[in-house]
């Protein structure tokens, strides 16, 4: 594997600040032609560093065989398609790449945010690896040190039960 | 069915007829909908919680980018000696010159991440190699190897004027025309050429071109405009 995948799979914060410089200028070069403001594709550039960091933890860049570069432009592209909402003309040149969508803010059920911050840290750290970094479930017990696969299903329920209890209660 | 196949789904492990089978169950039963909807509503949240957490991270990196840019005390001190010297020397001859210098910075690579790896694009891969190391006198001729193709023809003047070979440059800058495309081709052969122009002296013929790529929206519509109104 790439070290830089490497790198990005552990959140090392460095080389993800070195990434960030190394391709800022040249990709917004690339995307200029699509008559976006500076800041936008800015903003555009941070959420396709997110989504590189996103891809390299599930795993879809271990057999990269494209550059690191390409990947991340093709995911510049079909962000700013996103924008402007041309969908249709995605064309990601065959690389498989994911952006979860999480919908508008709005959408969120209320203090479901304040309960995850105020949810114990074993039990976030299990959430994160189930719903966002995308893990099995056997994956996640030999991660987080279960013995068994039942323990950590229900463990998992546990989580998910103290959650809405924070959120009823307040 | 018990509600472990929520967690199946999540995994991306029920096959396509099983799906269908909890997609109808979260249909019909409202407390298994309330547990499948309370979970998606989870991973959504725990997603917006990540990101938002990278992004002010990735938002403090550029922060500090524009401040490193920032320049010390002493390099404001010799910047405003040189831009008074600047002013000096614009006054006292024309600026064709030192404006094409100025406007002139290498069209980056953006051949091999867009354009289909064909065969034309694959051979031109040590023309690139050398363009991005700034070897630009082999780049001119890895790219005079590589063909035909107007992006070739184009990289291969850029490269020239990159080593100061004007005239090599202007030659070949008005041996081809391109058209906009995926990429903007065209657009970028009429800026050289009007770079090139203005190098060689020709100030009247580059300004019709400035001219022509102000009026239309691309990369270097503003860059186009700006030097316009610097050339008197």
């Amino acid at each position: 594997m790439d070290k830089q995948v490497a790198a990005l799979k552990n959140g090392d914060r460095r080389e993800i600040e070195k990434l960030y410089n190394q391709y800022r200028s040249g990709f917004i070069l690339f995307l200029s032609r699509y008559g976006l403001p500076q800041e936008e594709l800015t903003d555009i550039y941070q959420d396709s560093v997110v989504a590189l960091i996103e891809n390299a933890r599930k795993g879809l860049m271990d057999n990269l065989e494209v550059e690191l570069k390409t990947y991340l432009f093709a995911i510049g592209k079909f962000m700013v398609f996103k924008r402007l909402k041309k969908e249709r003309e995605i064309n990601t040149e065959d690389l498989i790449l994911e952006w979860y969508d999480t919908g508008s803010e709005e959408t969120e059920s209320p203090g479901l945010r304040a309960a995850l911050n105020r949810l114990g840290g074993r039990c976030y750290e299990l959430l994160n690896l189930f719903y966002y970094q995308g893990k099995k479930l056997d994956e996640i017990r030999v991660l987080m040190g279960y013995e068994k696969k039942e323990v950590l299903k229900s463990q998992k329920s546990r989580c998910l039960k103290q959650l809405k209890e924070i959120i009823e209660n307040g | 069915m018990d509600k472990s196949w929520i967690d199946r789904y999540f995994e991306g492990d029920l096959s396509p007829e099983e799906e269908q089978a909890l997609l109808k169950k979260v249909e019909q039963d409202p407390e298994f909908r309330e547990e499948w909807e309370f979970q998606h509503s989870v991973k959504r949240a725990v997603h917006r919680k990540e990101r938002e957490e990278l992004k002010s991270f990735l938002r403090e990196v550029e922060d500090r980018r524009s401040r490193g840019k920032k320049m010390p005390l002493w390099a404001g001190a010799a910047a405003s000696l040189l831009l008074l010297t600047g002013i000096w020397f614009y006054f006292l001859r024309d600026n064709s010159s030192s404006l094409a210098q100025a406007y002139f910075h290498p069209l980056p690579n953006m051949v091999s991440p867009v354009v289909r790896s064909t065969d034309a694009v694959r051979e031109s891969g040590a023309a690139f190699r050398a363009y991005e190391d700034g070897r630009y006198a082999e780049a001119a001729r890895e790219f005079k190897k590589a063909g035909e193709e107007p992006y070739a023809a184009l990289y291969e003047a850029v490269s020239y004027l990159a080593i100061d070979s004007t005239e090599t440059a202007l030659r070949t800058l008005s041996s081809f025309s391109a058209t906009d495309g995926d990429l903007p081709l065209e657009t970028y052969r009429k800026w050289y050429l009007g770079i090139a122009l203005l190098r060689s002296g020709e100030k009247a013929k580059a300004k019709a071109l400035f001219r022509e790529l102000e009026a239309y929206p691309n990369p270097v519509q503003e860059k186009a405009g700006e030097i316009l109104e610097k050339l008197r």
